[in-house]
């Protein structure tokens, strides 16, 4: 029986990033909080839409960096953001009632 | 390449027939149903939220909630030197990275705690005194249980740590338990802007 090739990436060495990266992350994350929370004491029509762009940006910081989603097989993306096409609508939707 | 070393990842851990590694790959798939557990969860939190008063989360206490937001981020960053270390064959500071990652999840849960103690002993807010209340209770109640889970599975890699269970060419389950501390990262992330900022 013909054995079943596994593909190049689950074989090739991890290159992960290095400490400096992840340190670089935190940074980011950290300056995201600080943005975010003095965003939540503006005013007016940007305050919802700015802060979903910082969560979003700070929640993919976290997935692609340490999760390590960005150095690793495309189909746990795949995996991952597949729900999202049943999630977006939903909260979408509960968003602007 | 013989079969033994093609169905071996580059952790040293058996691949699945997509060549993916097996238990990589399986949390990647209870990742998606937590996602969609959670989105499920928060749409029923915006709905209710959307029923309360606009001003329904002035009593919760943001300074306080950002500092233990920047705690769980700090827990996310010893996770990921933990991987980094182990995968540099470093024992040493995998535990230390570890321990460090127990400390500031617990820290987390306890200020949860000690907020929730303060909400409703003062009678401000409670899972049954407002709709608002029974969505914040539910979507952060259903947070804290799985940072609570994510305090034990991190007690025993640590405890396998300590038995010398990891090396630079097998630490896949150190890898998966990152990938679960961060999701629940990630989480918080979303609801902290949700319940807390908005």
């Amino acid at each position: 029986m013909k054995h079943v090739d596994p593909t190049k990436e689950a074989l090739q060495p991890h290159r992960y990033p290095g400490v400096r990266t992840y340190l670089l992350v935190f940074a980011g994350l950290a300056i995201l909080t600080f943005i975010e929370v003095a965003v939540s004491y503006i005013t007016g029509g940007l305050k919802v839409p700015l802060l979903i762009l910082l969560s979003a940006m700070k929640a993919m910081l976290v997935i692609l960096f340490f999760m390590h989603l960005r150095y690793d097989s495309r189909w746990y993306a795949f995996i991952f953001f597949a729900p999202l096409v049943l999630v977006i609508p939903l909260i979408w939707v509960s968003l602007i009632r | 390449m013989s079969d033994t070393t093609s169905t071996l990842a580059a952790h040293g851990q058996p691949t699945s027939a997509t060549g993916l590694d097996s238990a990589k790959l399986g949390m990647w798939l209870f990742l998606a149903t937590e996602v969609m557990l959670f989105s499920a969860m928060i749409a029923g939190f915006l709905d209710m939220r959307g029923r309360s008063p606009a001003d329904a989360n002035h009593v919760l206490n943001i300074p306080v909630t950002a500092v233990n937001t920047f705690i769980l981020i700090c827990s996310s960053l010893t996770v990921a030197l933990s991987v980094a270390s182990i995968e540099q064959g470093n024992q040493k500071r995998l535990r230390t990275f570890l321990l460090l990652t127990l400390l500031f999840g617990g820290t987390f849960l306890s200020v949860q705690i000690y907020e929730y103690n303060a909400l409703i002993s003062s009678g401000e807010l409670t899972p049954w005194n407002s709709l608002f209340g029974a969505g914040f209770f539910a979507v952060t109640g259903l947070h804290g249980f799985h940072v609570f889970i994510g305090l034990i599975w991190c007690a025993l890699t640590i405890f396998w740590a300590s038995r010398g269970k990891f090396s630079a060419q097998n630490f896949m389950r150190v890898e998966v338990f990152g990938l679960y501390w961060h999701f629940v990262d990630v989480v918080w992330i979303i609801l902290f802007v949700l319940i807390y900022l908005m």
